[in-house]
């Protein structure tokens, strides 16, 4: 199972497992199913297709993030086998049909308390990193 | 857990994933390309740069249905399939080697059952652990035979302090024996001459009426009584209930059937099943009255 790298900072870094794009990343082990997480909240707002996911991630994180195709359909895979998303066939704006991902309410339930989870974490590193010496 | 469940309920549909994800892979790509092509890019060139960003789509597929792989199950039934697939395609090599296997294993179970049956498998009888075929040697290691005469036997069977219990039998092969005295010829038998307390010795059980008592021995040449085999009683009296007081005749006797061993007894011998059961003494007449333990 490739674990899931995140990197940050800097333009063309990538939430890459194996790359299937000949890019390269510098790589940092990070909490695992952050992109699971990253995924729920994309969908919050409304049901997206595979594509939408991965530029509202892009955007969001003004270019941090990067989602890599080989990573974020497994994780896609994996959200619906725990049913913690649902997947239905629609046409899209474009006058195109396209599988659309909407979130259950079970998934519902894990974003809340994976978003409180994510909170105390990054306070307990901010206070780590702001401690005086 | 509940992603397992989900695994197993597609473990039969995994083809039908695999299509769903090709198209929606196809509708993804084409739908980045528009978005290029509406960004002012012109197509050729939206194509390429879409195509580069966007990865190979068999190595995503692939990605993607891992999720779904069951662990090594999953590349067990690969294999099998693989297996499957290159012995449909050289038929000669698959028939000889189905046909060896087949010729062998046949064979061997063959063997093996009859081994079983002769050698290995007990008596059905409660304890055969604790049974022991007694005969006598005189010393010489000359050829023995299996036979006691009847006063040894009975005096061994006084005396002996070492065996909970003593019993002689003697299997013959007769003509044939009547029904009922009267009735239908029920063909040859094979028959044992058995002392008071063989089947109490051997602990069987009679499914009908009953079995010897030790009051069998002591009436030499007295009433003639049997006790036939289950197997017996099944084929040759249609398992009729009141078979217990019916008659058989065997060599001009009259012998009425008190009772029907337990179901799957056939004797002492295996190999040589016993059809029905006499008390020693209703044959006294032998002329060295022989008896085997």
């Amino acid at each position: 199972m490739p674990n899931r790298w995140l990197t940050t900072g800097g333009p063309g870094s990538s939430i890459s497992g194996m790359s299937t794009v000949d890019v390269p990343p510098e790589r940092l082990e990070f909490l695992q199913g952050t992109l699971d997480v990253l995924i729920l909240r994309s969908l919050q707002l409304a049901p997206n297709h595979a594509y939408g996911i991965s530029q509202f991630l892009e955007h969001q994180s003004e270019h941090e993030f990067v989602v890599d195709n080989g990573t974020l359909y497994p994780a896609l895979q994996r959200l619906l086998q725990r049913q913690w998303i649902s997947a239905q066939w629609k046409t899209s704006p474009h006058a195109r049909r396209a599988r659309y991902y909407r979130l259950t309410p079970l998934g519902r339930r894990q974003l809340i308390s994976a978003e409180s989870r994510w909170r105390r974490f990054v306070e307990a590193m901010g206070r780590i990193l702001a401690a005086e010496a | 857990m509940r992603e397992w469940f989900s695994k197993l309920r597609h473990v039969f549909r995994r083809e039908d994933v695999a299509r769903g994800l090709r198209e929606e892979l196809d509708a993804h790509f084409e739908i980045e390309v528009r978005e290029r092509i509406a960004g002012g890019e012109p197509e050729q060139e939206a194509r390429a740069k879409a195509r580069r960003r966007f990865g190979s789509p068999a190595l995503i597929q692939d990605r993607a249905m891992d999720a779904w792989a069951v662990g090594f199950w999953d590349i067990l039934l690969q294999d099998l399939r693989y297996a499957a697939r290159t012995l449909w395609r050289a038929p000669a090599f698959t028939i000889v080697a189905l046909l060896s296997l087949a010729v062998g294993i046949g064979a061997s179970t063959a063997i093996f059952s009859l081994m079983n049956a002769l050698l290995w498998k007990t008596l059905p009888v409660p304890e055969p652990g604790r049974l022991a075929l007694v005969w006598p040697h005189d010393g010489t290691g000359a050829r023995q035979s299996f036979s006691f005469n009847h006063t040894m036997f009975r005096s061994f069977r006084e005396r002996s302090t070492v065996f909970a219990g003593v019993s002689a039998s003697w299997l013959i092969d007769s003509s044939n024996v009547i029904l009922d005295s009267n009735g239908p010829n029920a063909g040859p038998v094979r028959f044992g001459l058995v002392s008071g307390d063989y089947f109490a010795t051997l602990g069987v059980q009679p499914v009908l009426g009953r079995t010897f008592t030790m009051d069998e021995d002591r009436v030499p040449g007295g009433s003639p009584i049997a006790v036939i085999s289950y197997g017996f009683w099944q084929r040759k009296f249609n398992a009729a209930p009141d078979i217990v007081g019916r008659t058989l005749r065997m060599n001009q006797t009259v012998y009425t059937i008190v009772g029907v061993a337990a179901r799957d007894f056939r004797g002492d011998w295996p190999g040589h099943p016993a059809d029905l059961w006499l008390p020693l003494r209703t044959c006294v007449k032998p002329l060295d009255q022989t008896s085997r333990l």
